[in-house]
């Protein structure tokens, strides 16, 4: 299974401080019932705020035992559907990751983070 | 913007629409003699549905909604095959938001509550540490508890859970160990025997019931559950004797170490709970007060979205998919009816010089075979219909069978969900589940055929 995406469709990017433009950070995840955890960035050398995200879906390197988290929550009705998604899941989690890791290494996208995503929708909407 | 949606994955989709379509066409342009207008385009109607439900190039209640939208252009639209006049069609709409399917919701609603506030985990937790150590007290321990919570909430996340509990305790063994494989294989096996008990247990029982209620036939929770919990507790049993004979563990005892609870139930938690036993006794006294079981489900919707137990992401994640799998197979059974389209094909089989008992076996027999290779859903919805149209069997008793057959699934990893988690394990080969889940699938065949038959 190889990862082809249309072109110009993708691209990656590693996340640096804004204050000493480290590249090591410290990932901090913040759990409140009945809200979206949220992971506070942490940059790792100088201790300043990096970045929030909201997490919707987590994958640890125990991809089983993640994909049972999962399903835990979904409705499945086909047999054949569930399948797929769990043949899936595992190689798709690891070829990804590495595919990633290419792609930030030859190809990195150097905008910010917020001007991707903000390009992201503007595209959806025409 | 065209060359978006015209991907491989959609080409193929259309590709299979087109045949499917064209297959639905042709059978109802060339069906023998003897049925109606209306029953041919039925019949044509069925044939998408079937072959849709089977090859699934898209999600099954992307089918329903097909269904509905060829039932009403090519049947019920004013001055259509069936005579209707006005909005006379909304009768293949009705079944989308019928008792039986608020019932589900209802369901759907305590599930996400009891699966929202980690008490389904706490569950089970708590009649694991009273197991013992035994290897196959431990077995049946968790194939009772799987099977006890797959009652009330899906069969899917039901096994998701309980392998996530499971798998922890299994560390001590070899991978290959044989005790290991019957765990992993007791879980979604009693995730399937357990959707049997209750109404709400799996949607095969929901198109039971709410075609036997389009028929004005109706059948109550307790009703249901006199039927269905006997044969889960029999066949939870047999499955237990059946692994514990072809995976017998290698060791006299496990170390089933689960820690005592460490937080005690928050306020919201204990509501939860007695609201779910207050539903319960509803549920199963509803002969006593005359309040139907679908509005009682109303009760926990109301409380839970009501005082912000859930919001609205839960509200959104309530199954309405699963909803709709059901309002479809519940709408192709009343074009069937409506159209005389079931009769008929009730009329091709030579019932006659076959006993009764035979007859349901047949029927039992195909829902099993069906339910192998495609969704227990879209056999309900495919042979329920047809059953409930043999004069001389009892509608109730046929859709009652075919429902409980409908859950025989153990042979393959894509005959259900459950199945497809426990070999996504990696830990078990489809021999092992094919072995044991033949006989195990066999024997319920016999065991729900016999039982409805003999008893009701
Ligand atoms: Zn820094």
């Amino acid at each position: 299974m190889t990862i082809k995406k249309e072109e110009g469709r993708e691209s990656a990017r590693i996340e640096h401080c804004p204050s000493c433009n480290s590249v090591l950070t410290k990932n901090n995840i913040y759990f409140c019932r009945g809200e979206t955890p949220r992971v506070y960035v942490e940059c790792a050398e100088c201790g300043i705020f990096v970045a929030r995200y909201a997490l919707i879906s987590y994958t640890s390197d125990k991809s089983y035992e993640s994909l049972l988290r999962k399903m835990r929550f979904t409705r499945a009705n086909s047999g054949k559907r569930t399948m797929k998604m769990i043949e899936g899941f595992e190689t798709s989690v690891k070829k990804e990751f590495e595919h990633v890791l290419e792609l930030v290494k030859t190809d990195e996208d150097k905008r910010h983070v917020e001007d991707i995503i903000a390009e992201d929708y503007s595209n959806e909407e025409d | 913007m065209a060359m978006e949606i015209l991907t491989g994955k959609n080409i193929r989709t259309l590709i299979i629409l087109s045949v499917s379509l064209a297959a639905g066409f042709a059978i109802s342009r060339f069906a023998p003699e003897g049925l109606s207008g209306a029953g041919r385009v039925t019949l044509g109607i069925f044939t998408v549905a079937a072959l849709l439900w089977t090859l699934e190039p898209f999600p099954l209640h992307v089918t329903s909604f097909i269904i509905v939208a060829l039932e009403v252009v090519f049947l019920g639209r004013a001055g259509g095959p069936l005579g209707f006049s006005g909005n006379q069609y909304g009768i293949f709409l009705e079944p989308f938001f019928n008792p039986v399917v608020v019932l589900f919701l209802g369901g759907f609603t305590m599930a996400n509550a009891v699966k929202r506030y980690g008490l389904d985990e706490r569950i089970s937790r708590m009649i694991l540490r009273r197991v013992g150590s035994r290897p196959n007290t431990v077995l049946l321990g968790m194939m009772a508890t799987t099977a006890f919570l797959s009652m009330w909430m899906s069969n899917t996340a039901t096994t998701a859970l309980m392998l996530a509990v499971a798998l922890p305790l299994m560390r001590p063994f070899a991978p290959g160990e044989p005790f290991r494989k019957a765990i992993i294989l007791g879980i979604p096996f009693a995730a399937n025997i357990g959707g049997m008990g209750t109404p709400i247990g799996t949607p095969p029982n929901a198109i039971a019931m709410g075609i036997l209620d389009s028929m004005g036939i109706s059948i109550s929770f307790t009703g249901w559950m006199i039927r269905g919990l006997p044969l889960v507790i029999a066949l939870l049993f047999v499955s237990w004797f059946v692994l514990c004979r072809i995976f017998p563990a290698e060791t006299d005892s496990i170390d089933v170490n689960i820690p005592d609870e460490e937080e005690s139930l928050g306020v919201k938690s204990q509501f939860i709970l007695y609201a779910f036993a207050a539903v319960i006794i509803l549920w199963l006294t509803s002969s006593y007060h005359g309040i139907p079981s679908s509005i009682v489900a109303l009760l926990p919707i109301i409380l839970f979205f009501g005082l912000r137990i859930l919001d609205d992401e839960d509200f959104k994640d309530l199954g309405w998919n699963i909803l709709i799998i059901i309002g479809g197979g519940m709408s192709l059974g009343i074009a069937m009816k409506e159209s005389g389209l079931s009769t008929w094909i009730v009329g091709l089989i030579p019932f006659e010089g076959i006993g009764l008992l035979s007859v349901l076996f047949i029927f039992a027999f195909s829902a099993a075979a069906l339910t192998t290779f495609i969704s227990n859903s879209a056999t309900a919805n495919l042979l329920i219909p047809i059953a409930v149209g043999i004069g001389t069997v009892q509608p109730m008793t046929s859709a009652v069978v075919i429902a409980l057959a409908a859950s025989a699934a153990m042979i393959l990893p894509v005959s259900t969900p459950p199945n497809a988690i426990a070999y996504g394990s990696g830990q078990i080969d489809v021999k092992d589940m094919a072995k044991s889940g033949a006989i195990i699938t066999i024997i319920s065949i016999v065991a729900v055929t016999l039982f409805i038959f003999l008893l009701f």
